[in-house]
């Protein structure tokens, strides 16, 4: 996926964390040079729990394609959560699922 | 032990002094594709207090904040983290490392200056450096533009 303003790969990227928490509105936040969103762990938590933070979840979703932007959801804890992202179309993810935080050499051993 | 237990002065004498002692270490935890393969990875500071042990970043960096320690040690972390990218640089498949950066660190005026420093220093290739904001960024009144401009320099160094 490409960001709508072409700014993509070319450089440093930028990623906007904790998405969803704040107020940023969605006219304004096509006028930034953003390579990617990440959906805010309190959202991820809530799949198959409560029902309007799946909806906020599919919405993000639907959004950052639409918009062209990369989206990772962070704070994924269990299968279930991860399948709904999935199916939503989300294709990035990080959380206990899969690693906790490693340093760096452990990191580099288990994935390098 | 609990960081309450010791006063809050201490601690911020100790934090001062944590880049020195090696305290701060970065910790890097992956992000992961639709195929289950690793693409990048997210740094996460830790302090391993020499007598506490490891405290967490959302107890020590309000602490950083009113002590007036971001700045350096936002400095120490994207050094280090830059550092690292270089030490992996052939390793393809990790295609950036996301770094936390504050909003104070954002807002701070030398900032571009030092990212530029950081990359002169370490000579990565920018691409696989990848800077988390905090939404709040974007929603400064009356900010907007120049937060754009200072988003495009960046992008562009």
């Amino acid at each position: 996926m490409g960001g709508l303003n072409g700014y993509k790969n070319l450089g440093i990227q930028l990623s906007i964390d904790d998405f969803g928490t704040g107020y940023s509105s969605l006219a304004y936040l096509k006028s930034f040079p953003i390579d990617q969103l990440k959906i805010d762990k309190s959202f991820v938590d809530d799949i198959g729990v409560n029902e309007n933070d799946y909806v906020i979840v599919e919405t993000i979703i639907a959004m950052a394609d639409r918009m062209g932007f990369d989206l990772i959801a962070e704070g994924v804890e269990t299968e279930e959560q991860l399948k709904f992202l999935q199916q939503k179309g989300c294709d990035l993810f990080q959380g206990y699922y899969f690693d906790r935080p490693l340093q760096a050499e452990k990191f580099s051993h288990k994935y390098l | 032990m609990h960081p309450i237990a010791n006063s809050r002065l201490e601690m911020e004498n100790d934090l001062r002094y944590a880049i020195k002692r090696g305290e701060l270490i970065s910790y890097y935890q992956p992000q992961i594709n639709d195929d289950g393969e690793m693409i990048g990875a997210e740094a996460l500071l830790r302090w391993r207090h020499r007598k506490i042990g490891f405290i967490s970043p959302t107890d020590f960096i309000p602490l950083a904040e009113e002590a007036g320690l971001i700045l350096p040690i936002g400095y120490w972390v994207l050094e280090d983290v830059c550092r690292q990218i270089k030490k992996w640089e052939h390793k393809h498949q990790l295609q950036h490392v996301a770094v936390n950066i504050s909003s104070i660190q954002f807002k701070y005026s030398g900032f571009v200056e030092t990212i530029k420093e950081i990359l002169a220093k370490t000579q990565i290739n920018p691409k696989k450096l990848m800077l988390e904001l905090t939404e709040g960024i974007l929603v400064e009144v009356g900010q907007v533009d120049a937060v754009i401009n200072k988003m495009r320099t960046i992008k562009n160094l």
